[in-house]
């Protein structure tokens, strides 16, 4: 095999590889929880972070939980001491990067799961991307522990580089 | 949007009414001197942590009800230091863990200290609402709501703004409004506000500080 000849053989060796990698991988979600909320208030907050390993934008559509009457994606913000909260529509995960959800940042807006969850128990989501694709995750219910200014990255995202 | 009030004072530490009450911002080196033989308030990595403001100015006049459904008025504010932080029950981030935060600071305030929870959504927000809400964060917790009208007038009082979002199709909404913490002395003077981002040792420190520094005002 001559020098050249090895060399496109590499290089398509790699790209196969590279296809083949990132064919296996797709959005995550990982570390998923509900903060644990008063009793009778109809709205909890859920949190989660999602990674895109893949080389294209991942966009987030929708979650649900049979457990709530549906749940929407809100991003609350600090700014000049003013608290402020949005709904997101999609949410777009960019090429190798990941978003946080995390208090006074990213949330889940779970309405109407009724009983409340205690601290402890664990409520399945199912968040729905872009292509069809649907992640079954459980959510554990747990107090948190952030303060709220202080959570300071404001629902990070990370572009991976 | 529906702008409730507009007397953005929080806004921005530079509005005109922050500047009439002679706020002292804590960055400035110049308050950092004038300040030396009363009290110590730093500058932090992040910024104004919070602001002090003489002369301060003294709330009266409100007729709100706490979570028991009993009259909360100027005397309810008199003769003990109160932490006013003001927020609503369907916003389950950000004052869930302010009042986390508060939770876990409140241990080392004085005794002679009052948490209190002013609902900035008192269409939503009844007596019993609020008690079940702040009795989930503390047992010792006050929780504040009102006619719609009589929260109006305090908390354009207390200089706190207030936004209710559009309602969407569900008929949900949120309420934008200041996130920072209100310190009042037993006088019911407005004395300093604790302005985000805090953690929970900012807010003990600053509120000693600024508690010590009026004290020794007198």
């Amino acid at each position: 095999m001559t020098c050249r000849r090895m060399r496109v053989f590499a290089a398509a060796a790699l790209a196969v590889a590279h296809t083949l990698a990132h064919a296996a991988e797709s959005a995550r979600v990982a570390e998923a929880w509900i903060e644990e909320g008063p009793p009778d208030v109809p709205v909890l907050a859920g949190y989660a972070t999602i990674r895109n390993p893949t080389a294209q934008t991942a966009r987030l559509l929708n979650v649900s939980s049979p457990r709530a009457e549906r749940i929407e994606i809100h991003r609350s913000e600090i700014t000049e001491n003013t608290a402020t909260m949005t709904r997101v529509g999609e949410l777009p995960i960019p090429p190798g990067g990941e978003i946080r959800f995390t208090p006074a940042g990213y949330h889940l807006m779970i309405y109407g799961v009724a009983p409340p969850p205690a601290a402890g128990e664990k409520m399945p989501l199912e968040f729905e991307f872009d292509g069809g694709r649907k992640l079954a995750v459980e959510a554990i219910v747990r107090r948190s522990e952030a303060p709220a200014g202080a959570a300071g990255d404001g629902g990070r995202v990370d572009d991976g580089h | 949007m529906r702008i409730r009030y507009n007397r953005a004072m929080l806004k921005s530490p530079f509005s005109p009414r922050l500047l009439a009450v002679a706020v002292v911002a804590l960055i400035l080196g110049a308050a950092a001197a004038w300040l030396t033989d009363s009290v110590k308030l730093t500058r932090s990595a992040q910024g104004t942590e919070g602001l002090l403001w003489p002369p301060p100015k003294t709330l009266e006049g409100f007729a709100l009800l706490d979570q028991s459904g009993a009259p909360f008025t100027p005397e309810r504010l008199t003769g003990k230091w109160s932490v006013l932080f003001f927020g609503f029950t369907h916003c389950p981030d950000i004052c869930p863990s302010t009042l986390r935060l508060l939770e876990k600071a409140s241990p080392a305030f004085p005794a002679d200290t009052q948490v209190v929870f002013v609902s900035v959504d008192p269409e939503r927000d009844t007596p019993e609402t609020v008690a079940q809400y702040v009795r989930f964060f503390h047992p010792g917790f006050i929780g504040v709501t009102g006619t719609p009208e009589s929260m109006a007038e305090f908390t354009r009082s207390v200089g706190v703004l207030s936004m209710r979002t559009e309602a969407d199709e569900h008929g949900n909404y949120s309420v934008d409004h200041s996130a920072a913490l209100f310190l009042v002395d037993p006088r019911r003077r407005l004395v300093g506000i604790v302005t985000q981002p805090f953690t929970e040792e900012s807010v003990s420190r600053l509120y000693r500080d600024i508690r010590k520094f009026v004290e020794r005002q007198g």
